[in-house]
């Protein structure tokens, strides 16, 4: 069993979910391996965002298996779950930043809800410090409704660091921002794997995106994988969902 | 985070500030129940409590005092109410005072009133029961009102024939007054009787001046009481009169016999004089009683006195209940009378 | 549930009805349980209480000034009839305390509360703000819904003192502008008809409305599911279902009373 933590961090079986009798994923199966980053590329409406909530646990899959460090999520009660939660970090589509609150009590809000006990200067030196890799030091005491596109992208994912998960889940990063700030941030998913040793799933559907920050995608359509490889490999399948990814 | 803090403080006030209001109603409410001034329990049993409810105030000399904490049936008759009174104010009430159920305004509430009583008696202690005076139907106070006047009215009338025929001199002294103890006592009875009019007068002059005995009547039951014996006693002693002056009259035909003591004569012409006084004065207090009743009875002109008037009703009081003795004493001299060796004698001759 | 409102006929809407019954009591056990069970989130609480009890001042003060006043003018034609004017201050003291000062700081509550936390909910659900929570491993039921919740009920007794008192205020002036009655006199006169089985119910009443209010406008919040729309949705059913709460709890704790007492 220890040889497995560092084979897979996240293993996901046969998983299938549907709403209202529409299937919406089907027979969904990946590994995740440590300090890894794994896209999965898919259009919108594809189940890509409901596949990130199933392997949360925000979303209960009608039928497989989710395991994350381990563990069989369908096995644990609900306080060793939100343990188990506070060991991966959600970056939102739209930041969901609490608006009611600055960006340092955002930040705060959860290292104040960590099991782990921290002193008030821990605390400080903490979000300051990510903040500062994240470039928004100087907007620490500003409201989420005064942050820019790009500003909001980068303070959701400095939010989901600051517990310092092992995992990192991005839904859409780049969506919504104009090609620059995209690049932007997708070099920050780099760097911030680099510096804090997480891995990685990132959803989304924009290939410029997926090809920076990693070489493994699946592509999803439908609610199942259709194909996996390199982004040489995918290039060259012809398969027309896979090739809808490359025109532009 | 000032602000934080701030804005703590602010809702530590607003609540702070709304349980000190309602911590200030309830003790309001508490007070006025008496839940929080020390007070005595003392007991009254009355017969019938007219709606009167827990919670419903006790007055005494006008002032609230109290609240009624309980009321128990003992028995078909007997309804016990407790009384919460407040310490401050049993000093003042004595053992003999008397309870009795009035009602606050016109529609209001009924409350129990405490009649003050003596100072010979002790204060109240707690587990007293203080005396309970039934609230009198006021049509039967009226009622027997009125039987008394009719009676005074006939008694008058037997009287003033009776001095008609000693003015006449007509010869019923000689057949009658050999015996000077039945002289003695028949000037006893018109004095009486002279006194009791003077009051009567004296009443129904007051009330003819329109001085509320109609709120008396209502609020006052030791009065209604009085009153009630009074017409009691005026039925009785009008009775006992009539009987004596019919007697009087029938022994028309027994004079020419006794006619030698001087002073014997003169008695008799004061007690003639005595007596036509008695006889003018009954018939003035018979007319304004009949005045009253009349007026009571169409309910005009006095309504608007109602509860108003302690002072004199006080006074009504101790009239009425001087009234009431010097009936009692006239009652005893005419039964004296009808008693009476000559009387006895007077009849034996009269069935022969 | 994407099928809510995609039945028309009657049939559907009286399932839907009876479904968010269901839910709303499953919802409701919840709240009680993780009240009960965790340590609460205190200074979310504050924060809550605060804006939605002491903010609520201003507008419940008028309100319940107004009321007091209007109040009493209304009834003097009538007390004025039966020459009965020195009973003004009583019967209006007894109106409010039992009936118009719990149920009209309610419906304001309602209105200005409700309103916000259905929204405020319903727009951290839509922008993933709840999600955001729960994929930390927060309990967002028990750091949004019980705060509220809780701050609700206990802010709405509180309000409604202070509704009673500044009706009674009103009132005073009320008497005043035809009348003259000292404070005393009049203070006198109305707590002469109250009495506490007047203010026993009309208080357990105030923490129902409290709770009621909370519940239904956290639950209509927290499972919006209609997009941008369910914001003004949910803003919209929750005061609408609230105020029909207070007027049903209100009819409920009056029958109750009357058995009891």
């Amino acid at each position: 069993m220890e040889r497995e933590i560092f084979t897979s961090i996240i293993r996901v079986e046969h998983l299938y979910k549907s709403f209202n009798g529409e299937p919406v994923l089907q027979d969904i199966s990946f590994t995740l391996a440590p300090g890894e980053n794994l896209i999965i590329l898919g259009k919108s409406g594809a189940g890509k965002s409901v596949l990130l909530k199933c392997i949360t646990g925000l979303l209960e899959p009608d039928s497989g298996k989710r395991v994350l460090f381990n563990q069989l999520l369908d096995e644990l009660d609900e306080d060793s779950l939100n343990v188990l939660k506070k060991r991966i970090g959600f970056v939102f589509q739209g930041s969901a930043l609490y608006d009611s609150m600055s960006l340092r009590e955002n930040l705060m809000f959860h290292l104040n809800r960590s099991s782990i006990r921290f002193t008030a200067r821990d605390k400080d030196a903490r979000v300051e410090e990510i903040l500062d890799k994240l470039g928004l030091l100087n907007a620490i005491d500003k409201m989420p409704a005064e942050l820019s596109g790009g500003m909001r992208k980068r303070a959701g994912l400095a939010r989901a660091l600051v517990l310092r998960p092992e995992i990192i889940l991005y839904d859409e990063p780049t969506t919504g921002l104009d090609p620059a700030t995209s690049r932007e941030i997708s070099e920050l998913i780099l760097r911030i794997q680099r510096i804090y040793q997480t891995s990685s799933v990132i959803v989304t559907h924009d290939m410029s995106c997926a090809r920076a920050t990693s070489n493994r995608m699946l592509i999803l359509e439908k609610g199942s994988f259709i194909a996996e490889g390199t982004y040489a490999n995918l290039r060259d399948n012809p398969v027309k969902a896979v090739q809808d990814f490359f025109i532009n | 985070m000032p602000a934080k803090t701030k804005h703590r403080m602010i809702l530590g006030m607003f609540v702070f500030l709304g349980i000190v209001i309602f911590s200030v109603t309830i003790y309001l409410i508490g007070t006025k129940q008496n839940l929080f001034t020390p007070n005595v329990k003392i007991f009254a049993v009355f017969t019938d409590v007219f709606g009167l409810t827990v919670g419903n105030n006790v007055r005494f000399c006008g002032i609230d005092v109290g609240t009624v904490s309980d009321i128990k049936i003992l028995s078909e008759k007997n309804v016990k109410v407790e009384l919460s009174i407040k310490t401050d104010a049993i000093p003042y009430i004595h053992k003999n005072s008397i309870a009795t159920i009035g009602s606050e305004g016109l529609m209001g509430n009924k409350t129990i009133i405490i009649i003050p009583g003596t100072l010979e008696e002790r204060s109240l202690q707690g587990g007293d029961t203080l005396l309970a005076s039934q609230p009198v139907n006021i049509d039967e106070v009226l009622l027997e009102l009125k039987t008394s006047t009719h009676n005074i009215s006939v008694v008058s009338n037997n009287l003033i024939d009776i001095t008609r025929r000693i003015r006449n001199g007509e010869g019923i002294f000689g057949m009658l007054f050999t015996d000077s103890e039945l002289t003695g006592n028949i000037d006893r009875v018109s004095q009486n009787a002279n006194m009791i009019t003077k009051n009567l007068n004296d009443i129904s002059a007051r009330v003819k001046n329109g001085e509320g005995i109609l709120g008396k009547l209502l609020a006052d039951t030791v009065f209604s009481h009085e009153l009630n014996k009074t017409s009691k006693n005026f039925i009785e002693i009008s009775e006992n009169l009539e009987g004596i002056t019919d007697k009087i009259n029938r022994g028309e035909g027994v004079f020419g016999k006794l006619f030698t003591d001087t002073s014997l004569t003169h008695n008799i012409y004061v007690t003639s004089q005595h007596l036509q006084t008695s006889t003018e004065d009954l018939q003035v207090v018979s007319r304004n009683l009949l005045e009253i009743t009349e007026k009571i009875n169409s309910g005009s002109g006095l309504i608007n006195k109602l509860l108003t008037d302690s002072a004199f009703a006080g006074s009504v009081d101790t009239t009425f209940s001087r009234l009431n003795k010097g009936i009692v004493s006239a009652t005893e001299t005419s039964e004296a009378i009808k008693k009476s060796r000559m009387l006895r004698l007077f009849s034996k001759k009269n069935n022969k | 549930m994407a099928d809510n409102g995609n039945h028309s006929g009657p049939s559907g809407k009286l399932a839907d009805f009876f479904t968010d019954l269901g839910n709303l009591t499953g919802f409701t056990a919840d709240v009680i349980r993780k009240a009960l069970k965790k340590k609460p989130e205190f200074i979310e609480f504050l924060r809550q209480s605060y804006l939605a009890g002491y903010r609520s001042l201003p507008l419940v003060g008028i309100t319940a000034f107004i009321m007091g006043l209007v109040l009493t003018l209304q009834m003097r034609p009538v007390m004025a009839d039966l020459g009965a004017e020195a009973w003004l201050p009583g019967m209006v003291i007894v109106a409010i305390v039992r009936e118009i000062g719990p149920v009209i700081t309610a419906l304001i509550f309602a209105g200005r509360v409700a309103s916000g936390f259905g929204a405020e909910l319903s727009s951290m659900r839509v922008t993933e703000q709840i999600d955001a929570m729960e994929v930390s491993g927060i309990d967002p039921f028990k750091y949004l819904v019980v705060t509220r919740v809780l701050a609700a009920t206990l802010m709405v007794p509180v309000l409604v003192i202070y509704s009673d008192a500044i009706s009674f205020l009103g009132s005073f002036l009320g008497v005043n502008i035809q009348d003259a009655v000292s404070f005393p006199l009049f203070l006198r006169n109305a707590f002469n008809s109250l009495h506490f089985y007047d203010i026993v119910p009309a208080t357990v009443k105030t923490f129902l409305f409290g709770f009621a209010i909370g519940i239904i406008s956290c639950y209509k919040g927290y499972y919006t599911n209609k997009g941008t729309a369910g914001v003004g949705i949910a803003a919209n059913s929750s005061v609408v279902a609230s105020s029909l709460a207070v007027f049903v709890i209100d009819l409920l704790v009056v029958q109750l009373t009357e058995l009891m007492l």
